[in-house]
């Protein structure tokens, strides 16, 4: 029978879909008081993974649940402090670490931990590539006695001890000894050394709860947190403004209005984190020259930038591309005090110098007779991005430039960044707990690729002797002396070339709130980042919080 | 018999080619989901050194370049198998449990809205093509008003009404906090009140549009001489309206309720994104955004098949409905 | 088109079985006469096309930024500003001329399509007939929102004229199956074989007898076409995935919504778009309602005379 048949199919491209449903386990009971709700950014379904070395992971695995052996503070300049390690010690000119583990340590299932755990934990990743996301140089890995453990590299490590000691979480052996691919496995039930221990997980939220048996004495004080999805930026400021959310890091709209000025206990941070800039092409078109890149720096007003994009919340960058007030003292002398500002008359005069001249339209035209049209990539839907590109676009036809904005989806952005197929491309600079990281990654000539090939991450395709030569002493030595002169030395070039014309010095704004909880890094004490996402910061943030009495 | 044979033959080929574009699409795309992880791992605090690019494609398993004919042979494989490999955006979790995970909910929520709104539609626009010239036909233009409406923009209002300024209903998800997925009443009432506004914001967008079509064919079909006829024999109006007119009236939106029956798992994406209910629509959108191409490989392939099912349903009840059109031609 | 012709004909074959059309009281509400109905309808959608068209020429420069930023609407600023303090009635103008632009051409474009693919291959049937109909359901099957980004990425942000291409490329199928199995519907009928045993060539028939019967399902299917057109765009930009670098009415929500407008009460922001895409869609159904009365003269604003049914 047709119609029989017919009704089947139906039935059946129905029926197909609803076998139904993965469970999550057990949510605890509804919101007290005795419960810190935080949202990291997550949208949608959340996925129950809590493995520290998928890049994937939520962000608690990454401090919270599991813990590296010393934190570096990327929000204040100063030295790494012990966490699961007590002190480390440098041999063989930056070839070998040792680190003392703390005592009294006990993994969150009751094992004690110990130097096995870590020696197995850097064996792991001495053994699989996809899980030496740092490419490491470990030669050998030697558990010493109970509490020290030794790591030997094939060359210095100065410079990587952050990832190795601040970026590496311990993983218990007992346990991670079965595990067939540690790549790919989601360890949802986690076992960790750290501060709170998963209760429950469902795909819209998850709880953590105090662990009891913490190593350090009279931590963490509050007893839960929940970390929940929201269906993004609008939904999240909105549970903001209503008084569910305790602690997050959301661009929220004219924050002192809608925000902080409503209750007492409305509070956020500010921490200088990034720096968002133009990548300039430097071996294609016109901003290869350098007087283009000049006049561009010095053409647009970095203030009202701020003012109309970012709240006012960010502030002028420094022509050393450091992050201040953080790393004052690497700034070189010449440099110091010195943040980037406008000045269109300098601007016109360097373009002249350089032998440009206005053309009919009042836009410059290069010596060859090219106009000075540049066409600047944003990624579609940034929209602060956007609207400083507006921003910059007004001012810079007054000297006689004309940027071109061009929106590009963010797969395309990437592809054309990376292969150099942009004559400008606004981007943000992350770089470390110092200024190294930042320098090395994009200004070092290893790092670049012709036109056509992957740069990573040395987008600008920047390259120059006298800037690889002092990463190159900055990286192999601890003499602070000799990085000092490095740093000055590299600075001048960086200041006067311009590969990266930098826009503005961003802050992350992290909100939280005072009702319930307090002891939250503020400016005058950046302990830790505070942003909620931030690892491993989190779990400093979290342990030191306090219940408000 | 043939003709079945025939249809199942041609819908054989549709699919075919429909899954090999599905396998194009994705490869033809710019970009490559490790930027998408190293701008992550960044914005959370990791450190991402030029070394960390080679690393995190080894972890996708991007190592082996396979050449392009192996790859959709492998491909056309796992389409029987159920394995489309290892989701990006979820990393580690399969494909498959991601998509097992969203498809019931899209399927109840935007497959119960498309009843709803079909069924009140078409009753409507029977009514209101019966009823030509009087205040039932003045609720036509009404509906095409509201369904003139981005749904989107309807979902914020309805959003910002009910749930910021009333709080009557949840603002976002699926289900409660507290509750547990699975048959209790509990979950069901809270993925109920979930349910609707979302399924709302669907039945007010869709249904202007069956009205319409209905009205617009029920005005026609009332103008044929079987329909006269039948009146001018005197029978009730009532069987005039739906034995003769409304019967013959339906069918093109009958077609048109098939087709939108395929698009139940792919036509709700931005409500969805809006609602950020946990459904296919929303995920595809993260699937996109993240270069995931495994992921949305399988939810086009869901979209292909239920799509292609429909329109087989569709060609099988015309020939049900309208027997003149079974004539093999 | 030969509407009177066809008006002619239709009367002519429908003998007289109709009792005059009685003049109804006007109903509050709804209840225009038909050719006010034909006028409002126009007349709103061509406000709209014209604030489109001429619109961006009389307002300043739509992505100037200024410092008076999220204000309400005023003397200086018709439509208020947004948070970098751009004008919105420049914004709105330019965002008007974007979306008529795309639903009307993706409009004409789907409505062509559909009616070369759906009716021709629904009434010759056979070997084209399979052929179109593969075509069609492998179209209707291919998602078109990744389609988007790949063609936008290949045309490097071409702005306006991809998403046209792009959505006219996914809305030509769906009216393509209705009208197919409309025509091949239609071609059964009396009056189609009559004319197919009097010689008549296929083209002619398509043209004279089976397209004039299918009117009102075509006119509904271009405003529908349009209207998705224009809904379909504001989607994909609302979801940051279209309108790259282009104004539209969904840019503008999208930005809105970016901005976070509805928490800082800037209604001036996102009524606007919102309010005149649903005023756009209700004229064109306005004119919908008003062609299918002039294709069809029985079906005027007069009812039909018949026991008042329950």
């Amino acid at each position: 029978m047709r119609a029989h048949l017919t009704r089947r199919t139906l039935l059946g491209g129905v029926g197909a879909g609803a076998a139904l449903v993965a469970t999550g386990c057990s949510a605890a009971a509804g919101r007290g008081a005795s419960e810190l709700i935080v949202y990291t950014g997550a949208t949608g379904q959340l996925t129950n993974n809590f493995n520290p070395f998928t890049p994937t992971s939520n962000p608690p695995a990454r401090g919270i649940i599991y813990e590296p052996l010393m934190f570096f503070n990327q929000a204040r300049d100063d030295e790494p402090t012990p966490q699961l390690a007590e002190s480390y010690e440098w041999s063989e000119e930056g070839r070998r670490i040792t680190f003392r583990l703390r005592k009294g340590v006990t993994w969150s299932d009751g094992t004690p931990f110990d130097s096995a755990d870590v020696a197995f934990t850097f064996e792991l990743i001495r053994r699989e590539e996809s899980l030496n996301t740092y490419a490491l140089p470990i030669t050998d890995v030697r558990a010493v006695d109970q509490h020290t453990v030794s790591l030997g590299f094939s060359r210095p490590v100065y410079a990587e001890l952050w990832y190795v000691a601040g970026y590496t979480f311990m993983v218990p052996e007992h346990l991670w000894s079965k595990v067939a691919d540690p790549a790919t496995h989601p360890n949802t039930d986690p076992v960790g050394t750290g501060a709170f221990e998963l209760e429950s997980f469902s795909p819209q939220d998850y709880v953590l709860t105090r662990n009891r048996s913490y190593w350090q004495e009279g931590k963490p004080e509050i007893p839960a947190m929940r970390y929940i999805s929201l269906s993004g930026n609008q939904a999240a400021t909105k549970a903001l403004l209503a008084g569910k959310l305790d602690w997050t890091t959301l661009v929220v709209p004219r924050i002192d209005r809608t925000y902080a000025s409503r209750r007492e206990t409305n509070n956020y941070v500010a921490t200088p984190l990034y720096l968002t800039v133009l990548i300039a092409n430097t071996v294609r078109g016109l901003t290869s020259d350098v007087a283009v890149r000049k006049a561009l720096s010095l053409g647009f007003d970095r203030e009202q930038i701020n003012q109309l994009v970012y709240n006012g919340k960010s502030e002028a960058p420094s022509p050393a591309m450091l992050l201040l007030p953080r790393d004052e003292r690497y700034v070189a002398p010449e440099l110091r005090g010195k943040r980037m500002r406008m000045d269109q008359r300098r601007a016109r005069r360097i373009l002249e110098q350089a032998g440009y001249q206005r053309g009919e339209d009042g836009i410059f035209v290069s010596p060859d007779g090219e106009r000075l049209s540049l066409a600047l990539k944003i990624t579609s839907g940034y929209t602060d991005y956007i609207s400083a590109a507006n921003v910059m676009r007004q001012q810079l036809e007054k000297i006689g430039i004309e940027l071109v904005p061009r929106e590009v989806s963010y797969a395309a952005f990437t592809a054309d960044r990376n292969n150099g197929e942009f004559q400008l491309a606004i981007d943000n600079l992350y770089g470390g707990p110092g200024p190294y990281y930042l320098y090395n990654d994009f200004y070092n000539s290893a790092n670049t690729a012709p036109i056509g090939e992957q740069a990573n991450p040395n987008y600008a395709r920047f390259r120059d002797g006298t800037v690889d030569a002092a990463l190159e002493a900055i990286g192999s030595t601890r003499d602070e002396e000799v990085r000092q002169r490095a740093y000055a030395r590299l600075q001048r070039v960086i200041a006067e070339q311009l590969p990266y014309v930098p826009i503005l010095q961003r802050n992350a704004v992290t909100q939280y709130r005072t009702e319930a909880f307090t002891g939250w890094p503020s400016e005058d004490d950046q302990y830790a980042v505070a942003a909620a996402q931030f690892a491993p910061d989190l779990g400093i943030v979290a342990k030191n919080l306090k219940v408000k009495k | 018999m043939t003709h079945v044979r025939r249809k199942v033959l041609f819908y054989l080929v549709a699919a075919w080619a429909a899954v090999t574009l599905n396998f194009i699409i994705p490869r033809m795309m710019p970009g490559d989901p490790v930027d998408i992880l190293l701008a992550r791992m960044q914005q959370s605090g990791g450190p991402v050194p030029p070394q960390a690019r080679s690393a995190i494609a080894t972890a996708l398993g991007q190592g082996g370049d396979a050449n392009i004919l192996v790859q959709y042979l492998t491909y056309l494989g796992n389409l029987f198998t159920g394995d489309f490999g290892v989701s990006v955006t979820y990393f580690p979790t399969p494909v498959a449990t991601v998509l097992g995970q969203s498809l019931p909910w899209t399927v109840v929520l935007v497959g119960v809205s498309t009843i709803v709104s079909f069924v009140l539609g078409v009753g409507l626009g029977t009514f209101a093509g019966w009823k030509r010239g009087t205040w039932l036909d003045g609720v036509a233009p009404l509906t095409t008003f509201i369904a003139a409406i981005p749904y989107f923009w309807l979902a914020l209002v309805l959003l910002f009404v009910f749930g910021s300024v009333l709080q009557l209903l949840p603002l976002s998800g699926g289900y409660g906090y507290s509750t547990d997925p699975g048959f209790s009443l509990e979950f069901l009432s809270s993925a109920f009140r979930h349910a609707v506004l979302p399924g709302v914001t669907i039945v007010l967008s869709s249904v202007g549009g069956w009205l319409l079509g209905m009205r617009n064919m029920m005005v026609s079909t009332l103008s044929a001489d079987y329909v006269l006829t039948a009146e001018a024999k005197g029978l009730r109006p009532r069987r005039v309206m739906l034995a003769y007119a409304a019967r013959n009236a339906v069918l093109p939106s009958v077609t048109g309720f098939a087709v939108s029956l395929g698009f139940v798992v792919s036509g709700s994406i931005v409500t969805e994104a809006v609602f950020s209910y946990p459904g296919v629509g929303y995920v595809l959108l993260q699937a996109v955004k993240n270069n995931d191409y495994p992921l949305m490989q399988a939810i086009f392939l869901v979209i292909t098949l239920t799509v292609l099912a429909a329109n087989f349903v569709v060609d099988m009840l015309h020939s049900v409905i309208d027997p003149r059109t079974r004539e093999a031609g | 088109m030969t509407v009177d012709n066809h008006t002619a004909e239709e009367t002519a074959r429908a003998p007289g079985a109709r009792p005059p059309a009685r003049r109804k009281r006007p109903v509050a509400g709804w209840r225009l006469p038909r050719s006010a109905k034909l006028r409002t309808g126009l007349g709103i959608v061509l406000a709209i096309g014209l604030v489109g068209a001429v619109g961006p020429l009389l307002t300043g420069d739509p992505h100037a930024v200024s410092g008076a930023v999220l204000r309400p609407p005023s003397g200086a600023h018709w439509l208020g500003t947004t948070e970098t303090g751009q004008d919105m009635l420049a914004q709105l103008t330019l965002a008007t001329r974007g979306s008529v632009l795309v639903g009307l051409v993706v409009g004409a474009i789907a409505t062509l399509v559909s009616i070369l693919v759906g009716v021709v291959g629904g009434y010759v049937g056979g070997k084209t007939d399979e052929t179109f109909s593969l075509v069609t359901n492998v179209v209707l099957v291919v998602p078109s929102l990744p389609l988007a980004i790949v063609i936008a990425n290949y045309l490097d942000g071409g702005g306006l004229l991809v998403t046209i291409l792009v959505i006219a490329m996914t809305t030509w199928a769906a009216p393509t199956r209705v009208l197919r199995a409309q025509a091949r519907s239609v071609r059964e009928r009396d009056y189609v074989t009559a004319a197919k045993a009097s010689g008549e060539r296929s083209w002619r028939i398509v043209c004279v007898e089976i397209l004039p019967n299918l009117l009102p399902v075509v006119a509904a299917q271009f405003v529908f076409a349009v209207i998705f057109a224009v809904l379909t765009e504001a989607g994909l930009a609302f979801l940051g995935l279209a309108g790259f670098g282009s104004l539209t009415w969904g840019t503008l929500l999208y930005y809105a919504q970016n901005a976070q407008a509805l928490i800082l009460g800037a209604w001036w922001w996102f009524i606007p778009p919102g309010l005149l895409m649903a005023v756009f869609g209700c004229g064109l159904s306005l004119i919908n309602f008003a062609i299918d009365e002039i294709i069809d003269p029985n079906l005027r604003s007069a009812t039909r005379q018949r026991k008042a049914s329950r």
